[in-house]
């Protein structure tokens, strides 16, 4: 479903890396490099919200700069690294935010938007939050609620952009587990920036290493480790 | 509609409805209810400056419901759009900008009739609000706190009032007075004319506003979440340029500069209602500036007009603002 050609992306003047060609259709894979390697600048690229330089990236054969605004969100859902959200929302308004896309002009929530919500809040076991105010959350719980929310907008792929980054350590694993399990069940490919590595090679299908200029995609999860540290020139353990 | 946003809202329209009969039928001329009746039915009255009275306490009535619902609108679309609960025209400076615009046109010597009724006053008023706007959004590029836009909105504000003293160099003694007295702000005064053509505007922008409903919806977000909501972010800024800009000036131009409606109406809409969907804020938020609209001319009224109209907004205002900065304070604390 989202393939990559020949791709050089660029943050203003910075080359940022090169990648040939990448083609994914499903799996749960993590994104990894250093600061200001391009992690968030390709997690946007996917968007259609920057453009590289050369190269293009496709969604089931299209241009993703190409496809309409109102489909694009019917393909593509985001969470980014720690969402405030604006005003007193319950985590039920939250979650009915995912099915925006979907509704008219008004913005009424059909029979069908709440029960899938009804279903993600089960998958999730979100049940205690549904009244709470989210802005009041853990981090952690806030996480979980913005996942559920891409899960309520119903997308083939789903990005995260350093989802764990305020997480501690159960709740990362507990969130990456929740994502691997998202991605078996349902059939979808996310794929999902971090800085946490301890995590992924147990639950990740893959790994997007940015390293020298260049964008590889590994597959394998025995090498995830070794790869990773060769590239970060880390020798521990 | 949620139980307790239906009762919200009929209680502010029963309030508003009272209000308004209450501001038409009293004054220091006391005109018996069954005339006034006839008077507004028929267009006749047995005494002929009853007439006159009528008129001018209906019309100020219509212009404080349509001015007030205009500013708060105005108000909710910049909070939810800049994200912040102070935000405002008046704070952020729209309004001085289309202060700046009547005062070119007035003082400027453009118009050549000194009246408010010209269509240049109107657009010179609007292309002063959005020329702030513009500015705005450009600075708010490189502002990450929320208390900053509003210092900044408030120096704009400083800036295009010393750009109109500096044209009262300029300006003849009418002139400048005209203006002084423009800018304490009032409801009253307005021709039939002019009420139609203030009405018309007020309403058509506000209708227009059900196209940023999802865009609204969705900067509950983020404006980093737009494009993955489906939301077209360049036509919700548009959309929001044209709207906030339109509202604020028009009604700065036909009522002067008023304060605090914009600000405190929204923010406490949003608190109280339960619905976070812009299709039910916009209408309640108009509403509730509507309600604060003509309580503040009553007040203006009882106190004999000797108060000006900003004062008794200010009244009411500030404390809301004040309170409002105290939780904004409590919720970053917390973070």
């Amino acid at each position: 479903m989202l393939a990559c050609k020949n791709i050089t992306l660029t943050a203003g003047k910075k080359r940022l890396f090169e990648l040939d060609e990448l083609s994914l259709t499903r799996g749960l894979y993590a994104l990894v490099g250093r600061n200001g390697t391009g992690k968030s600048t390709f997690l946007n690229a996917i968007l259609g919200e920057v453009i590289p330089q050369k190269g293009e990236i496709t969604l089931d054969g299209r241009k993703v700069n190409e496809i309409t605004t109102a489909e694009l969100a019917k393909k593509i859902s985001v969470v980014r690294s720690r969402s405030q959200l604006f005003g007193d929302h319950k985590v039920q308004d939250v979650l009915l935010l995912g099915r925006l896309p979907y509704q008219r002009i008004l913005a009424k929530p059909s029979r069908e938007d709440l029960k899938i919500v009804e279903k993600v809040v089960k998958d999730l076991e979100l049940e205690v939050l549904i009244q709470r105010t989210y802005n009041i959350l853990s981090d952690g719980e806030k996480q979980l609620v913005m996942v559920g929310r891409a899960m309520v907008q119903d997308t083939p792929l789903i990005l995260l952009d350093e989802p764990a980054a305020f997480l501690d350590l159960v709740n990362r694993t507990e969130l990456i587990k929740h994502l691997h399990q998202l991605s078996q069940e349902n059939d979808k490919l996310i794929i999902f920036s971090t800085h946490h590595i301890e995590i992924i090679d147990r639950y990740c299908d893959g790994l997007l290493l940015i390293d020298q200029n260049k964008l590889k995609c590994i597959e394998e999860q025995t090498f995830f480790m070794n790869e990773i540290k060769q590239a970060f020139g880390l020798n521990i353990g | 509609m949620i139980h307790q946003d239906k009762l919200l809202i009929s209680v502010v329209i029963i309030g508003v409805a009272a209000l308004f009969v209450l501001n038409v039928s009293y004054g220091d001329v006391s005109i018996p209810i069954a005339d006034q009746f006839y008077i507004l039915s028929s267009g006749k009255a047995e005494i002929s400056s009853w007439s006159y009275i009528l008129e001018n306490r209906l019309f100020r009535s219509i212009t404080a419901v349509l001015g007030g619902g205009a500013l708060a609108v105005s108000g909710l679309i910049l909070q939810v759009y800049f994200r912040n609960p102070l935000a405002g025209p008046g704070v952020l400076g729209i309004t001085s900008g289309a202060s700046l615009g009547v005062a070119a046109v007035i003082l400027g010597g453009f118009a050549l009739e000194n009246q408010l009724t010209g269509v240049s006053v109107i657009l010179s008023g609007v292309i002063g609000a959005s020329l702030v706007l513009f500015l705005l959004l450009f600075l708010s590029r490189f502002i990450r706190n929320q208390v900053t836009l509003l210092v900044v909105g408030l120096m704009i504000g400083y800036f295009t009032a010393a750009f109109v003293n500096t044209l009262f160099l300029w300006a003849d003694q009418s002139e400048t007075r005209a203006f002084v007295i423009w800018g304490l702000g009032s409801f009253e005064g307005l021709d039939k004319t002019q009420l139609i053509t203030f009405a018309l505007l007020v309403l058509l922008v506000t209708f227009i506003s059900v196209f940023t409903v999802k865009g609204l919806n969705a900067m509950a977000l983020g404006h980093e979440y737009l494009r993955s909501l489906g939301i077209r972010t360049a036509r919700l800024k548009l959309l929001m340029i044209i709207i906030t800009s339109v509202l604020a000036a028009t009604v700065t131009v036909y009522c002067g500069p008023i304060s605090f409606i914009g600000i405190a109406v929204p923010q406490i809409i949003r608190l109280i209602s339960r619905s976070k969907n812009h299709a039910f804020l916009i209408p309640a938020c108009f509403l509730g500036g509507a309600f604060l609209g003509i309580s503040s001319d009553l007040i203006v009224r009882l106190s004999a007009n000797s108060l000006p109209l900003n004062t008794v907004t200010a009244l009411v205002g500030a404390p809301i603002i004040i309170w409002t900065i105290i939780k904004m304070n409590r919720q970053f604390a917390s973070l």
